[in-house]
């Protein structure tokens, strides 16, 4: 299944969960703060989108990937991001805006920069595991 | 009043009591698919859901419901809805008290205690509660206490899950809500239970004198707050509140 099609279905879902405008639903969009998604709304479409492919989406997965794959260096000090965490976190999410990827910001902050294309990038990466 | 419960699905555990099997019957009678939790007294269960089975139909299902076994809810609720397509209404009427003093009452016993009508119920209930968002409807009636709210000399613990369980109620029902799932509890007061019976012992004598009613209520009554709640008819602007089922005692 290739990305654009994941991306149409997320959008749709996103759209029907939400209310959203289907125009306004852009790639770029961030789900949180762009799009005033709510944690409510947030769990209805993690479940849709869970029951259209048959796989398990948790966003928190960003952060266990990312501080797994920095072994034994700290991925954050007090819940705030390391350097090298950051540099790990723009590799791991190149779809979003990087300048928001910048020293002081929290773990709590992560969830806040996940945007629509990186959800469809979190659908396709489980879609591909499942096989 | 029409409650447009029929062919509606709902799932009772711990219908096995006195209660759980009033509100079983009554939705029954309403025309509705019953899916009956039991955790024990398999064959006691089976005998009873077969005679009611004759007379509603095979509109009613015994399930195994152990709410001390988490990992197999996600199981349990998955083929209810494989079966059945969809849960309605789940009301959640498990319970168990252990009555002691609390000074003497095992760490065990107090974990028990709060799994037993707390703990186990919202795990249980998260189960369900994803069908219920994916489906954008859903009524889930708590069964609380009296307990919950006063008395409770020798059932601390047991109070204070029932405590719990009427503020989860209202805490989930600000979260489900915009989903279309109402979130309520019933508090039943002195109920002609067994249940209710051992409890009474550590109750004033003249408990029954101070109730306006001045008697017990009955498992009937207990039920039939619980079905105008789970009503998506008659109740549909109804979340986040208790019914007191108790006589008035204590106002």
């Amino acid at each position: 299944m290739n990305n654009a099609d994941i991306l149409q279905k997320v959008q749709q879902i996103i759209h029907q969960s939400c209310g959203i405008e289907l125009a306004d639903i852009h790639p770029n969009a961030t789900l949180f703060d762009e799009l005033s998604i709510d944690s409510i709304d947030m769990v209805d479409i993690l479940f849709n989108l869970e029951r259209e492919y048959e796989i398990e989406l948790k966003i928190s997965e960003i952060e266990r990937y990312s501080r797994d794959e920095m072994g034994d260096e700290p991925f954050e000090i007090d819940h705030v991001i390391t350097p090298k965490g950051l540099e790990v976190l723009k590799k791991r999410l190149p779809e979003i805006d990087h300048s928001k990827l910048v020293t002081g910001i929290g773990i709590h902050d992560i969830v806040r920069l996940i945007t629509v294309q990186s959800l469809t990038n979190m659908v396709q990466t489980q879609i591909e595991k499942k096989g | 009043m029409n409650l447009e419960l029929n062919d509606k699905v709902v799932l009772i555990t711990g219908a096995g009591g006195a209660i759980g099997q009033a509100i079983a019957h009554s939705f029954l009678e309403e025309g509705a698919v019953v899916l009956v939790g039991y955790r024990s007294n398999p064959q006691k269960i089976m005998q009873w859901t077969s005679t009611l089975s004759e007379a509603h139909q095979s509109r009613v299902f015994p399930v195994s419901i152990d709410l001390n076994e988490p990992l197999k809810h996600g199981e349990t609720v998955s083929k209810i809805v494989a079966e059945h397509a969809q849960i309605d209404v789940l009301v959640n009427c498990a319970g168990a008290a252990i009555e002691k003093p609390f000074l003497i009452l095992e760490e065990g016993e107090m974990e028990q205690q709060m799994h037993d009508n707390f703990l186990g119920h919202i795990k249980f209930t998260k189960h369900v509660l994803k069908h219920m968002f994916l489906q954008k409807s859903g009524a889930i009636v708590n069964i609380s206490s009296i307990l919950g709210a006063q008395f409770g000399r020798g059932v601390t613990v047991y109070a204070s899950a029932k405590a719990a369980i009427e503020r989860f109620s209202q805490a989930l029902a600000l979260e489900v809500g915009k989903k279309g799932i109402r979130v309520n509890c019933v508090c039943p007061g002195m109920i002609a239970s067994k249940m209710t019976n051992e409890l009474q012992r550590n109750m004033p004598p003249e408990l029954m004198q101070m109730s306006p009613i001045q008697r017990t209520g009955t498992p009937q009554e207990v039920a039939d707050a619980v079905l105008f709640l789970s009503s998506n008819s008659r109740a549909s602007y109804i979340t986040g509140t208790s019914i007191a089922v108790n006589g008035g005692l204590g106002i």
